[in-house]
């Protein structure tokens, strides 16, 4: 009744035509969305990807220069030797403790067979999303102050002499790294958690009949049952990490002496507070395609995979 | 694109199974063994320990937001007797007019997205207009184009429309951020519900639209509120996109007045700032006692947004 795709194809002009006039109602329902989709994500889309061959302040009209603003890119110290290292270190350890410790957590509840336990823990390990990533910042901020932060009071309560963590250039960005320490991530562990409860019961029961070990199990067994949803968390986290510049806004500004800079956080600076939104806009570009050619890899991968979730 | 959606679509259903609390068929209770109780509670310490180093920052939090300033001179990290509970009545003075903000942006941004997402994803799912493909395609597609690419060019655009400093200038552009991952799910499941259901209604000579009120709307309820739930979630969690097109700080959502409570309270009372990070989140807590299924189904439905 509603889908007739195959003599929709085969329909001539007029025949079309009567059946938008039939279903017009359907444009006028779509409206609101494409207004929105158009003004805020289409059009600012094309409008990157054109001005970013441009030198532009955002409002006046804008001088081609051609592949100017990423020869910039590419040759800049801060932007691209120090931001684009940063970004990588702060990608691959998302991506390890994002992959690591929830699959840590997810297994352990899995292994549970009190099921009233399984279902506290796994609340406890979900509570802290409640909390909002600004306040998160901020607290482990105090947690790092120098003089009268949690982390100095331990240390000279060792006898050990205090760091500067954030203030210092050296430490600075071990201490992003640092941040949510132990790294249970409520999202992921979740997702873990439901592809292991997937796996069928009765090859973990084969398993341990033929008295497989627990950690056996576990590397042999679940791991490579679950690799869709590694997949899936991993290129979510690859995702997010390379967007973000949370603690950049808030709290290091890039600092001290661009030791936490990441091209987001020059992308943001160049257009709010330098005004060169042309320059801003290829940062925007390079991130896109980045993340567009991750997503694409991985994505042949979760295909040539799926067969595993299917049952 | 149809095969690159199983993975999520997937792990949503299963996810939402899980937080549906049907784990018992999956799981079933083994025949016992030898060293049952000792293994239940070797895990037991094991992710104890790992929950309570991660709830270390937040019991930091709750208990300096409940000291004065003479406890927190004495020992800043250690807890103190009495409570303290005057900080929260003055970070409540400084934060209700940014606690309105917030609600202000939740309310506005969820009418708009999921007025618009419903009436979109009803027409995909369920009419064969000329053009259909086209539309849904062209929603697809979004899911490529990642928040970077368009940050700085959407903040021109509003900044063109005057939308700057306004309510619709947070209200629109966060709702459409929403419209890909929300079309996506609830046309999958209008497409889900059974023709008959509409057929019976057109016999009885309903209205489209009252077929869309009458008998979609109502049976898509749970789902409406997984989303619901998720995008206020996202809304009160945004700074990003506020500070740039909020000028006026007076104007900034909770999670951003928080920044503001420094300069304002901390000479006498540095605690109140502390108490001001709670309170910006007490909201969320509330959500999460009141709808956790929701609230955990939609965290990890988040997956399908890639």
């Amino acid at each position: 009744m509603f889908i007739q795709s195959r003599s929709r194809e085969r329909a001539s002009f007029a025949k079309t035509l009567k059946r938008v006039r039939q279903y017009w109602f359907c444009y006028v329902m779509l409206l609101g969305t494409f207004a929105l989709l158009i003004t805020f994500s289409y059009y600012p889309a094309f409008s990157a990807i054109y001005h970013s061959f441009t030198i532009w302040d955002g409002f006046r009209p804008e001088q081609w220069v051609g592949l100017q603003n990423y020869q910039e890119i590419f040759t800049s110290d801060i932007i691209f030797r120090k931001g684009f290292a940063n970004m990588l270190l702060l990608t691959i350890w998302q991506v390890v403790r994002s992959s690591v410790f929830p699959l840590l957590g997810a297994a352990l509840l899995y292994r549970m067979r009190n099921e009233k336990l399984a279902y506290f823990y796994r609340l406890v390990f979900v509570l802290p999303l409640v909390v909002p990533g600004v306040v998160a910042i901020l607290v482990w901020r105090q947690l790092y102050e120098p003089n009268f932060g949690l982390f100095n009071a331990i240390l000279q309560g060792l006898g050990l002499p205090p760091s500067a963590w954030l203030n210092s250039p050296k430490t600075a960005l071990p201490s992003l790294m640092f941040m949510g320490f132990p790294w249970i991530d409520g999202v992921g562990l979740l997702i873990y958690l439901a592809g292991l409860l997937a796996i069928p019961t009765e090859i973990i029961e084969a398993a341990k009949m033929d008295g497989a070990s627990s950690l056996r199990r576990f590397f042999n067994m679940e791991l490579p049952l679950i690799v869709p949803q590694i997949r899936l968390i991993v290129i979510l986290n690859v995702i997010g990490s390379l967007q973000s510049f949370g603690w950049q806004l808030l709290v290091t500004r890039g600092g001290p002496n661009n030791a936490t800079t990441v091209p987001a956080w020059e992308m943001y600076q160049s257009a709010m507070t330098e005004g060169r939104f042309g320059v801003a806009s290829a940062i925007g570009v390079v991130l896109f395609l980045l993340i567009f050619v991750l997503t694409l890899i991985n994505q042949s991968y979760i295909r040539s995979n799926v067969e595993y979730q299917a049952d | 694109m149809q095969s690159k959606s199983t993975l999520p679509k997937e792990s949503v259903t299963t996810t939402a199974s899980v937080a549906a609390g049907q784990t018992k068929g999956a799981r079933q209770p083994v025949t016992p063994r030898r060293f049952r109780w000792r293994g239940d509670w070797s895990i037991a310490l094991v992710l104890l320990l790992l929950g309570f180093l991660t709830f270390v920052p937040l019991i930091m939090l709750l208990e300096l937001s409940l000291k004065s300033q003479q406890q927190m001179a004495d020992a800043m990290w250690l807890p103190a007797w009495p409570l303290y509970f005057k900080n929260y009545a003055k970070a409540w003075i400084v934060m209700q007019q940014y606690m309105l903000n917030s609600l202000n942006f939740s309310i506005g941004t969820v009418m708009v997205s999921i007025i618009c997402s419903t009436l979109s994803s009803y027409v995909l799912a369920r009419y064969d207009f000329p053009g259909r493909e086209f539309f849904y395609m062209a929603i697809l597609a979004l899911l490529m184009i990642p928040g970077v690419l368009t940050l700085i060019t959407a903040f021109v655009v509003t900044v063109n429309l005057n939308l700057n400093n306004t309510n619709w200038g947070v209200w629109l552009p966060l709702a459409a951020g929403a419209q890909a991952f929300q079309i996506i799910v609830l046309r999958t499941f209008f497409a889900s519900l059974p023709g008959e259901l509409f057929e019976a209604g057109r016999i009885d000579g309903a209205s489209e639209m009252t077929m869309l009120l009458r008998i979609a709307l109502p049976l898509a309820k749970p789902i409406l509120s997984t989303l619901i739930v998720l995008q206020i979630l996202n809304v009160w969690n945004e700074f990003i996109w506020p500070i740039m097109v909020l000028s006026d700080p007076t104007r900034y959502p909770a999670i951003l007045g928080i920044l503001r409570l420094g300069q304002l309270v901390t000479q006498r009372d540095p605690g109140a700032m502390y108490a001001g990070y709670v309170i910006s989140g007490i909201p969320l807590l509330l959500m999460f006692a009141f709808t956790s299924r929701s609230f955990i189904r939609g965290l990890t439905s988040g997956a399908i947004k890639m």
